[in-house]
């Protein structure tokens, strides 16, 4: 299970921009959340900057509200030749 | 042939020869009457023996064998005596019991009443799980510094059991109550007999090396309860190196609350029961929904705050003496031209206050969740705008600067030094007031004329009244009636 934290540890930007959140998981998307939120509150960053991470921020929302949101149970079953 | 195995003499045929009157045959019920009667008569007294529980049945009464290597017997334990045990034995378990032997004539079985029963030490299948546990825990497979957490959302749990079992039914409706988003990937795998513990193995080990390529996060590996031997599958050593070995986190519930099985003992979870451990594996969807609401709204509050400061930033810059209603000293000398300076501070002021409520509604906006892109992209941010206000306004009294300038011009040109200049002249009475009427100078009094170069003092001689000038007075005043209101001019 990777914790992939979505930020550039060089930068430190945010990534990935919208066309990443799509794919995110659960995990990642509130985790990369809770980083936006973090950067805000240190008050380091411009109104301008902290507009679009905002922006960034409420995709992630969707995203998690996307995932809880799911109504369906996907399930599979395998099928497994036993070696015995 | 040879020597008859018998004596023809002493065979029955022989003796019925003899015996004239034949007894009727007897039936099935007297044989087992008589069966029944030799064994109470031969073993009258009640036995006690130690033997294996196996077969164990629970019907009201408890139906079992005894068993040890070389043989198995029958045993029936009523009710009333069942009460009186005090454990309920288990299939494996070395038991002490006390008991008649009887002839159970409708099922035709020798059978032993049991009156009295105990456990001594363990059965072997204990004694091999005691044994297997002290082995895997002096390897650390028990250590819980071994065990891995569970990821908080797993996108895809594999679950090994039994296709057909309850288990399964429990852990799919929990896990679609709690959280639908978690996929499932199910395993059918034997979870009782000879065959369970290779099959679960080979499942537990199939899903790790693929966990990756299968999206998979958490194994579940689970089955209702059932005797211990039933969970034998479960306290294998094989099964238990393919859960340690697992590449991702394995959660075991096997059996009931009661049963601990190697497999729960070496997993990184265990669970009491099949729905505790879907449960455990799945997030309160609720709950998370709300940690995202609040999160959204700590996000929301904080951006706005942000705006607000740089909202106050503009106000404060705003109300610079540049900028704010009472002007500069220049525009508030220049009487008649305040309103000019009014006019361009509230055009400032109407500026602001567009901006303002530009930034009010885009703060409505966020705060309410849903954000045009549009509107973020539109957003100058607050000091650039303020910058640019700044420079317009530094025209606009740049341009008003011009227009004052051009009236101070306009201003001179109506006034009285030009009207010295074209010969007329300014005549003051002894106060210092402006002669307008030769009535108002007394004769010997002594007046002053202002030229357009220098003044003059005079006495006055006469003063006679001039209808002739009046009336070329009145008549010019008609023309041009800019002398009558010569003096308002100063």
């Amino acid at each position: 299970m990777s914790k992939a934290r979505p930020s550039d540890p060089q930068t430190g930007a945010i990534h990935p921009p919208a066309e990443g959140i799509g794919q995110m998981n659960f995990e990642s998307a509130m985790a990369a959340l809770e980083e936006i939120v973090e950067r805000i509150e240190a008050g380091t960053i411009g109104l301008e900057e902290s507009v679009k991470q905002y922006e960034a921020g409420v995709k992630l929302v969707e995203r998690c509200k996307l995932i809880l949101g799911q109504a369906e149970q996907r399930i599979e079953e395998l099928k497994i030749k036993s070696e015995s | 042939m040879g020597r008859l195995p018998f004596d023809p003499q002493k065979t029955a045929a022989a003796r019925a020869e003899r015996v004239t009157i034949v007894a009727a045959p007897l039936t099935v019920s007297q044989v087992a009457a008589k069966i029944g009667a030799v064994i109470t008569s031969g073993l009258p007294e009640p036995l006690r023996f130690v033997g294996e529980v196996s077969g164990f049945r629970d019907r009201t009464h408890w139906y079992f064998d005894l068993k040890d290597a070389g043989a198995v017997v029958n045993c029936v334990c009523f009710q009333s005596t069942a009460r009186k045990v005090g454990f309920s034995p288990l299939n494996g378990q070395q038991v002490l019991v006390k008991g008649r032997v009887e002839y159970y004539a409708p099922g035709g079985k020798v059978s032993v009443l049991i009156e009295s029963m105990e456990s001594v030490g363990a059965g072997s299948l204990d004694i091999a799980f005691r044994a297997l546990c002290d082995e895997l825990r002096a390897l650390g497979w028990f250590a819980q510094e071994r065990k891995r957490s569970l990821p908080s959302f797993p996108r895809r749990v594999g679950v090994i059991t039994s296709r057909t079992g309850a288990a399964l039914q429990d852990v799919l409706v929990t896990m679609k109550r709690r959280c639908p988003a978690v996929e499932i990937l199910i395993v059918d795998a034997k979870v009782q007999g000879a065959l369970a513990a290779p099959e679960v193995a080979h499942a537990i080990r199939y899903l790790s090396e693929r966990a990756t390529t299968l999206g998979l996060d958490a194994i579940l590996v689970t089955r209702g309860g059932g005797s211990m031997e039933d969970l034998g599958a479960f306290n294998n050593r094989d099964v238990a190196s393919a859960i340690i070995e697992s590449t991702v986190p394995v959660v075991a519930a096997i059996g009931h609350e009661t049963d601990t099985t190697i497999a729960e003992l070496v997993a990184d979870e265990r669970c009491a029961t099949p729905t505790q451990a879907a449960m455990r594996l799945t997030p309160d969807r609720e709950a998370l929904m709300r940690q995202v609401h609040s999160t959204m709204q700590r996000l929301a509050s904080l951006t706005l705050r942000g705006l607000r400061r740089d909202e106050l930033r503009l106000q404060s810059i705003l109300s610079r003496p540049l900028f704010s209603g009472r002007g500069t000293g220049f525009l508030r000398s220049a009487q008649g031209l305040n309103s000019l300076s009014q006019r361009l501070s509230a055009c400032g002021a109407m500026l602001a206050l567009r901006r303002r409520s530009r930034i009010d509604r885009l703060a409505a906006r966020l705060q309410a969740g849903r954000p045009a892109a549009v509107y973020a992209h539109r957003l100058t941010s607050v000091s650039v705008f303020a910058q640019r206000l700044r420079a317009a306004m530094t025209l606009r009294l740049a341009s008003a600067a011009l227009q004052l300038e051009g009236h101070t011009r306009q201003l001179s040109a109506v006034g009285p030094m030009q009207v010295l200049d074209r010969g007329y002249s300014i005549t003051f009475s002894t106060t210092g007031e402006v002669l307008r009427n030769a009535r108002d100078a007394a004769p010997g009094s002594v007046i002053r004329s202002r030229l357009a170069d220098g003044e003059l003092e005079s006495t006055v001689g006469r003063a006679t009244e001039a209808p002739a000038i009046q009336s070329t007075r009145l008549a010019r005043g008609k023309r041009k009636p800019r002398p009558q209101d010569g003096p308002t001019l100063f």
